[in-house]
């Protein structure tokens, strides 16, 4: 079932979402509602759980009228591999700056990958987004990061 | 500065998120009171046939939460993660650690029974790697169901492995999960075991 560390798992990813505790904390007791109403645990109970909380995030939104995910044009550039991403190099005392760069979407994938270590194949199997899809965040996020980075001059890209 | 990888600074950034203690008390309260419920009227069902394994048990797992995760351990973790579920042909199958001897000559170390392993059923190994450096990846499954778990034997190298929790000093292995796997990471014997198996769920 669920400890604490997994339970805090979730509510991050819920922040990866909403940029906000108070929403996030929302996210997660709706999951563990719903996780309670199955007759039987879900065989993977945190990918479950993650989806509970995206839905709801959507269905929040929606009520809000405020658009969950931004779409993605169809010939809009791609990342060709998620590692390309490992190649910036990030001061980490400005890493939260450069998160709140990022959209909902773009953020949730940033997490998906480095905190959970979903390839993009992963990802876009657990969000239900073509695999095109999250390639073509990867690769915003990337540069949105750069951008910002090099306005500020707090990243750079690793060559080896 | 004090740069890190990307992906190393967003985990920090996220490790550094959580919700308080009376939120997490509340939630685990909720599990429990739900668990117990289920408990209790599995008993109940079952109370005449009570051989028969249909219990749930709350996995309370105790894992070692840093406040900045070890980069070289998720990426191990990742690697083995990745192996585990291509789970690739044997190239040897026997239960036995000698044949597995016989067989892996191009090791620069002598494979090891792991003690963790003591009650599980072997089935086999295979030639994996490391990062880069050349390894033995061998396959158990537990005695009373299918559950896979492979274990992966390298020789320790702190240069390229980093500090790893001794089990012969009387340390835990560390555990990441990820990828809907537990991955345990520890030094025995002077070699680095690593094991990947499937979280263990509530029946």
């Amino acid at each position: 079932m669920l400890d604490r560390q997994k339970i805090n798992k979730l509510f991050q990813y819920g922040l990866s979402l909403t940029m906000d505790r108070s929403h996030a904390d929302d996210l997660v007791q709706n999951a563990i509602e719903q996780l309670l109403k199955q007759p039987y645990p879900p065989h993977n109970i945190m990918a479950y759980a993650r989806t509970i909380i995206r839905n709801r995030f959507i269905d929040d939104c929606r009520h809000r009228n405020i658009i969950h995910f931004d779409s993605i044009e169809q010939d809009a550039p791609i990342l060709l591999d998620e590692s390309d991403l490992e190649s910036l190099m990030i001061d980490r005392n400005t890493i939260d700056k450069l998160i709140s760069q990022l959209d909902n979407a773009e953020r949730e994938i940033l997490f998906l990958w480095a905190v959970e270590g979903y390839t993009a194949a992963e990802i876009a199997e657990q969000t239900l987004v073509p695999r095109g899809t999250v390639l073509a965040r990867l690769y915003r996020i990337k540069h949105k990061l750069q951008d910002y980075a090099e306005r500020n001059d707090i990243v750079e890209t690793s060559h080896e | 500065m004090n740069k890190q990888p990307l992906s190393q600074a967003t985990r920090a950034h996220y490790s550094r998120e959580g919700l308080s203690d009376k939120k997490l008390e509340q939630y685990e309260k909720m599990l429990q009171a739900a668990e117990n419920k289920m408990v209790a009227s599995q008993s109940k069902k079952y109370s005449v046939m009570s051989a028969v394994a249909s219990i749930l048990v709350l996995l309370v797992v105790a894992v070692q939460f840093y406040p900045t995760q070890n980069n070289i351990a998720f990426e191990i973790a990742q690697e083995v993660a990745k192996n585990h579920i291509k789970m690739k042909p044997l190239e040897v199958e026997t239960d036995q650690l000698s044949d597995l001897k016989k067989y892996f000559t191009q090791l620069d170390f002598a494979l090891i029974d792991p003690g963790m392993m003591a009650d599980k059923t072997m089935h086999g190994a295979r030639y994996c790697s490391i990062k880069g450096v050349t390894a033995a990846q061998l396959r158990y499954t537990e005695t009373d169901s299918t559950n896979r778990i492979t274990i992966y034997e390298v020789e320790y190298k702190p240069e390229i492995f980093g500090k790893v929790s001794n089990l012969d000093e009387g340390m835990a292995p560390e555990e990441i999960e990820l990828k809907g796997l537990l991955v345990k990471i520890w030094v025995e014997k002077g070699l680095l075991l690593v094991s990947a198996q499937e979280e263990m769920r509530t029946e």
